[in-house]
């Protein structure tokens, strides 16, 4: 009998032993990864500290963009002590998203606010959470608001967004930060994006033990990296000229009509962009309120058919080539010149028969520019449009540009080098034709288009002006800004011309393509030129798509690039010459 | 000294090093709450020198500088004269 027992005790025992075994081989081998992991999270914290995104800059240290606190608003359920349903009440007007900036629709807030509530009863009312987030990017009032709700279990995590203050001032230029797939701040368009990298920095890790209560343990173990903030970017933009470009922009549109229009203004010497601005324009704050087609920078997205800005491009490709001079004749200028199917007539159906290269320019002459295009060649003709860029990108520090190649030289026919040679037939964006004109103005040479002059971080890198070519001598280009300044003192926008300065200029009304030919009404009036002429401060394009009061760049473009010459002047305090 | 008094002083060391060691962790873990509320004070006054910086901005914009000299009467000259040459300090008689 008590053999019998010991024996089921025996069994007894071994069984229980083995079943220890089996459990602490669960606990040891197959679950020890997550317990442990679960072990490690009940000891330690793991705090993330965001980097501060480094801030954009104008030329005189102004914050264009900068940051400004943010909250991110969340519960914690073993906190909570108030229903859910009557938190979702509570915080939906608070932090329901704002309405679109063209709307105060009471209706619709109220709809907004409605939403907001489904929304957040939705997400607090499941089983399955512990943290849940209930609004994202709550600005510091809003947080207040919340607060003074005192409701138990809910938080706020600090985060931050960009701040404008001059609003939607150079948005094209800028860009925006949005969130990216994984729900992280990314830079988007412009500066943002292509600076996005050196602007987003790093977020920082606190890896830290902490008590049964949560509170950190300060004889316990700190890990982890300090936040490295990005860095900030110093612009060549002065944002006094900016906001007069903006201002005159929008009432040149508005005076004349037009659909959109774009103003670049570039410092010869260094190749910097002192004002960029572009009509219609977006809110970088509210981007998602704005069709999509406004986020690119039209100036360097954007390809057009530049017209009679062009012919400076290709009369001085013939200057430096030495197939012609200013005082050079024109054989060919007596009447409309046929090629093959063609016929090439000037704009006005004037003729100038002898007329010189200087008055070609002057009278903006197709005819006299078939003449140069045919004295330069295909072969040479080609060669200088590559050298002033043409066909290739300008390399400026924006993300969205785009080029339009050339046809390959080996199918240009004698058509393609008459059109070329008076801007059409050819497609260029408004940067590529304002560095083209640049290098005319800085002697010849071709510079770089550069927005930012410094990215300042832990180390300063400054960006030095980058020349990239020299396209044509310095007599070419002195005698090309001799033909432009005639132009503006003499040419169809001479009712525009200040008086005591020496501005060299060129109009440009070019058609548009619709459907493979060009359409009669629609055009684009552009000026493009650079002042004092004989030491530029300022190189300038304008342009105005299909303006309707009048169709001629000399009655559009022409007083725009004027008016803001004239406050350029006063601003960098440029007294008359003459 | 003795081999027994020897052994009393290290016992009595020992006790007196691990009450220091349990009163000292004691204390320490205990102002983790401490440097708790540090932290939130910190970013508090990041967050305050933020809203500072903003402000500043917001003050120095070109959109409140021109509302606030519209609300003191001045505009843009309507015409404005050059001058090219030096003017003479006096004419002779």
């Amino acid at each position: 009998m008590i053999a019998n027992r010991l024996r089921a005790s025996l069994y007894f025992l071994c069984f229980a032993g083995v079943a220890v075994l089996f459990r602490l081989f669960y606990w040891q081998v197959i679950a020890g990864e997550s317990l442990a992991a679960l072990a490690e999270s009940q000891h330690n914290a793991l705090l993330e500290i965001p980097a501060s995104r480094g801030k954009i800059l104008s030329r005189d240290n102004f914050d264009l963009v900068s940051n400004q606190p943010a909250f991110l608003a969340y519960a914690y359920r073993p906190h909570l002590t108030t229903d859910v349903y009557s938190i979702a009440k509570l915080l939906a007007p608070i932090v329901h998203p704002d309405p679109p900036e063209t709307t105060t629709s009471a209706q619709l807030i109220e709809t907004m606010i409605k939403d907001a509530e489904a929304t957040l009863a939705a997400r607090l009312s499941g089983e399955r959470w512990i943290w849940a987030p209930l609004g994202r990017k709550l600005l510091l009032q809003k947080k207040q608001a919340i607060e003074q709700l005192q409701l138990k279990g809910i938080d706020f995590e600090p985060e931050q967004i960009r701040y404008y203050p001059e609003a939607s001032m150079a948005a094209n230029l800028v860009g925006f930060v949005g969130d990216n797939s994984n729900g992280n701040p990314q830079g988007y368009f412009g500066l943002e994006g292509y600076y996005d990298l050196e602007l987003k920095g790093r977020p920082g890790i606190i890896r830290q033990q902490k008590d049964a209560t949560g509170k950190p343990i300060l004889v316990g173990t700190f890990g982890g990296y300090e936040p490295k903030n990005g860095r900030n970017l110093k612009l060549h933009l002065d944002r006094s000229i900016q906001r007069v470009s903006e201002i005159e922009l929008a009432k040149a549109i508005e005076r004349y009509g037009a659909k959109s229009g774009e103003i670049i203004i570039m410092d010869p010497r260094t190749g910097g962009i002192i004002a960029l601005a572009t009509e219609p324009k977006y809110n970088p704050v509210k981007y998602q309120d704005y069709d999509r087609s406004l986020y690119k920078n039209s100036t360097i997205a954007d390809a057009y058919e530049p017209g009679s800005t062009f012919k400076v491009i290709v009369m001085s490709s013939a200057l430096d080539a030495d197939v012609i001079k200013p005082d050079t004749i024109c054989d060919a200028c007596d009447g409309p010149i046929e090629i093959g199917k063609f016929t090439i007539s000037t704009w006005n159906n004037k003729y100038y028969p002898d007329t010189t290269m200087t008055e070609v320019i002057q009278h903006s002459d197709n005819t006299g520019m078939v003449f140069v295009g045919n004295k330069l060649g295909k072969e040479k003709l080609y060669e200088y449009l590559q050298k002033f860029g043409i066909g290739s990108p300008t390399n400026i520090d924006l993300q969205e540009e785009t080029v339009t190649q050339m046809k390959p030289q080996k199918k240009w026919g004698d058509i393609d080098v008459a059109t070329a040679s008076f801007g059409q037939g050819i497609a260029i964006t408004a940067m590529q034709m304002i560095t083209a004109v640049t290098a005319i103005a800085n002697d010849g040479i071709l510079m770089q288009p550069r927005v930012v002059e410094k990215i300042i971080g832990e180390t300063t890198v400054a960006l030095p002006p980058k020349p990239v070519r020299r396209v044509i001598s310095k007599k070419a280009a002195d005698e090309m800004t001799e033909m432009m300044v005639n132009a503006v003192q003499s040419g169809e926008a001479q009712w525009t011309k200040i008086p005591g300065y020496r501005i060299a200029g060129k109009t440009g009304t070019a058609q548009i393509a619709v459907a493979g030919h060009y359409d009669a009404e629609k055009t684009i009036a552009s000026f493009v030129g650079f002042a004092p002429a004989d030491d530029p401060k300022f190189v300038m394009l304008v342009k105005l798509r299909e303006p309707t009061s009048s169709q001629w760049a000399a009655d559009t473009a022409a007083p725009l690039w004027m008016r803001l010459a004239r406050q350029l002047f006063l601003y960098y305090g440029i007294p008359p010459q003459e | 000294m003795s081999k027994r008094s020897i052994i009393t002083a290290i016992i009595f060391a020992s006790i007196a090093l691990g009450v220091a060691n349990i009163v000292a962790s004691s204390s320490i873990a205990t102002r983790g709450s401490k440097l708790q509320e540090l932290e939130q004070q910190a970013d508090q006054l990041e967050s305050q020198a933020h809203e500072l910086e903003r402000s500043i901005a917001s003050l120095q914009s070109l959109l409140r500088i021109e509302a606030r000299a519209n609300e003191l009467g001045l505009t843009v000259p309507a015409s404005m004269i050059t001058l090219t040459s030096p003017e003479p300090v006096a004419l002779l008689p």
